[in-house]
């Protein structure tokens, strides 16, 4: 076959391919090949402005994850993401559920939860700062009005508070984008279905276990997918309510490798902390990919 | 018709290519970067005064906001793109050397021979090895702010001079339901915890190296039992200086801790403020505080070294670099301009942070100092919040710092 029938039946498919191609050549696959490159390699504040690095294996790698710091960040991440899935999820759900009803200003509604998804994390972190501070802050002059509680909670000054406090903020951030992707998936539901379960007598509860939920497997194992991959990676939010402190107790990974890179200028330990990340969520993805490939069949 | 307009375009866009390589001939421009919002340092203005002087070499500088700063910098650096001049936080300023970022000046410094000049705190801190990588553009410390009605109501008189007056200020003026605490003040987890509390250390008599020493353990000892007793605004421990300055501005702290830089934040307030030397230790009798300042440095493969060093050394001249001080709201490297100058003499405030700068000891200068100064930040934060003793928190801290110095 000669280039110019090969390109007509088949070629011109790479030549329209090759802007993205390029694209995530560029911006995504070279970054992730160099920090994996500066992982085997002894990139610090001595060696940086050096042409040549010393390559030194996985040694790197050894003392990220013998650092005692790494399985306290870990934990943190673990936490963090799995605390703030769970209940953007289970919040994300029943609004969803209660905003598919055809009832006035639903779309009012809708828009203005959604809102909450537009700010960016800098300022919801800004924000939940204040409404969180101990002294002055919103959420304890309510609770206390109401009495639930005589004594301020040190939201995001006690070592065993801080988690909470950024879990709160960050499920916040985060359930409009779980409600939204539900109410897509719940707006295709069959009505037929639900119409014949009305006439055998099936009770709310069996509707919501039986068909709601079977039916919506997929939109919310994507949903449950993306929002570990988005959490996992938080940083921004982190970093301005409490800069991964008091101590360590929010520090998670994306934190913590910053601080290896920027702070402490050990970019080799900065990019084994991203890498071990990428790797993580590369098998989440990949049985992620063969559990709903599965299912499929 | 249109081959007319197309060969006219032609010429004129060949002429003003033609153009444009002589007019970048005849002028040098210097890069300069630094990390000063408008109105906090002098440096746009010196920069201007340059410009409007100076025909051949321009001046152009590019501000990038602190918490981007080093990343930026760090970037310029792999990708060879880097700028003639950075500023440089001083406690930084020996990793830059070490890193082999920095451009060695001795030559320079030897031949200008104003060494001499300067104090010797902000002095060392441009030194790496014996060599020099840069030249002080200012000073700054820290001071004790208090609110005069507040500890006047209080039945108290002028400022607390030692820890024990510091301690009782502290649970005085501590009132609940008014919502003051008696303290508020940077003690985050970052360089600025770390510039705030090093004075602490040092009046107890410890120091950063020993921090197993029994008399290391002193001023945390001070710091968190004030805290944990509930005088010291919670918040502080994640607060930076500004914010901690805000809280007393706004009557919510009647003490704060923080430097010249913040004095804007009490223009307008409308109660009666003083500052004070920060209170030392009675039994010791050591007075410390934080040295703090920013650095000049010409960067190692900078195009124009000689052009940015001429400009260095023509913002140091003594009547300029007093100018370039008073408008920045800074203090003075130079001993000379502080010796000389009526400025800080007659002014009360400004005398007391000069008074105080004389105790006010460097940090480092070393090149892993980010590491050993994050050690001493967890330290302080488990202290604080009550999740270790200070000795026990001190005593991990110092073994972490040993195993950073092998």
């Amino acid at each position: 076959m000669n280039f110019k029938s090969w390109m007509r039946k088949k070629g011109y498919l790479y030549v329209f391919l090759a802007p993205s191609i390029i694209f995530m050549g560029i911006f995504t696959a070279y970054p992730i090949i160099y920090n994996f490159i500066i992982s085997l390699q002894d990139v610090n504040v001595m060696t940086l402005a050096q042409p040549d690095k010393e390559f030194v294996g996985l040694k790197n790698y050894i003392e990220i994850i013998t650092n005692p710091t790494f399985l306290e960040v870990f934990k943190n991440s673990a936490v963090f993401t799995l605390g703030s899935v769970f209940f953007q999820f289970i919040i994300g759900f029943a609004l969803a559920m209660f905003l598919v009803k055809k009832f006035p200003l639903n779309n009012f509604v809708r828009g203005f939860i959604v809102v909450g998804w537009v700010i960016p994390p800098v300022v919801v972190g800004t924000v939940w700062k204040w409404l969180l501070n101990t002294d002055f802050g919103l959420i304890n002059y309510f609770l206390s009005q109401f009495h639930i509680l005589n004594n301020n909670i040190s939201w995001l000054t006690n070592p065993d508070m801080a988690m909470i406090g950024i879990l709160i903020a960050n499920i916040w951030l985060g359930i409009p984008f779980n409600m939204m992707l539900l109410i897509g998936g719940l707006t295709g539901l069959p009505q037929t279905v639900f119409e014949a379960a009305d006439i055998d007598g099936a009770n709310w509860f069996q509707k919501l276990f039986f068909l709601t939920i079977p039916m919506l497997r997929q939109t919310i194992s994507a949903t449950l997918m993306l929002g570990i991959i988005y959490t996992f990676k938080v940083f921004a939010l982190i970093w301005v309510m409490t800069g991964g402190g008091p101590v360590n107790a929010t520090n998670v990974l994306p934190t913590w490798s910053y601080q290896l890179s920027f702070d402490f200028f050990n970019f080799s330990q900065g990019a084994v902390v991203a890498n071990l990340m990428f790797l993580l969520m590369l098998i989440f993805s990949i049985i992620y990919i063969n559990y709903s490939a599965g299912r499929e069949d | 018709m249109q081959k007319r307009s197309v060969l006219l375009i032609t010429l004129i866009s060949l002429l003003l290519v033609l153009s444009i390589p002589t007019a970048v001939v005849a002028q040098t421009t210097v890069d300069v970067w630094h990390y000063f919002a408008p109105g906090t340092n002098a440096l746009r203005w010196a920069v201007d005064e340059w410009n409007g002087s100076h025909e051949d070499v321009k001046i152009n500088h590019r501000y990038i906001p602190f918490a981007d700063f080093k990343r930026e910098v760090t970037k310029a650096i792999t990708t060879n793109t880097v700028p003639d001049i950075i500023f440089v936080d001083n406690p930084d300023h020996a990793q830059y050397a070490a890193m082999g970022a920095l451009a060695d000046i001795t030559e320079y410094v030897e031949e200008w021979g104003q060494a001499d000049k300067y104090f010797d705190g902000p002095w060392n801190s441009t030194m790496y090895e014996g060599k020099n990588y840069g030249i002080p553009q200012n000073s700054n410390t820290i001071v004790l702010f208090y609110n005069k009605d507040m500890v006047e109501a209080a039945g108290l008189e002028g400022p607390p001079e030692t820890w024990a007056d510091f301690r009782e200020y502290a649970e005085k003026l501590t009132s609940k339901e008014d919502n003051v605490r008696g303290l508020s003040m940077c003690l985050r987890k970052a360089e600025d915890g770390v510039f705030q509390f090093l004075p602490f250390l040092q009046m107890g008599g410890g120091d950063i190296y020993n921090l197993d020493a029994p008399e290391a353990a002193a001023g945390l000892k001070m710091l968190s039992d004030m805290y944990q007793n509930g005088w010291v605004t919670p918040e502080s421990i994640n607060f930076d200086q500004s914010s901690a300055m805000g809280v007393f501005a706004s009557q919510n702290s009647a003490m704060t801790i923080t430097g010249p830089w913040d004095l804007s934040q009490l223009k307008d307030v409308d109660f009666n403020w003083d500052v004070a030397l920060l209170p030392y230790k009675e039994d010791v009798g050591i007075r410390a505080s934080a040295l703090g300042g920013e650095n000049f440095a010409i960067m190692k493969g900078a195009d124009n070294v000689e052009e940015a060093w001429e400009f260095i050394r023509w913002t140091q001249r003594r009547d300029f670099v007093e100018q370039m001080y008073i408008k920045g709201g800074r203090l003075p490297s130079r001993s000379d301009v502080a010796e000389e100058s009526d400025y800080w003499r007659d002014d009360p405030v400004q005398r007391t942070f000069l008074e105080q700068l004389e105790y006010a000891k460097a940090r480092g200068p070393h090149p892993k100092w980010p590491q050993i100064s994050n050690e001493l930040q967890l330290a302080m934060q488990k202290a604080l919040t009550g999740q270790a003793a200070p000795e026990e928190a001190l005593a991990e801290a110092a073994a972490n710092i040993e195993s950073i110095l092998e």
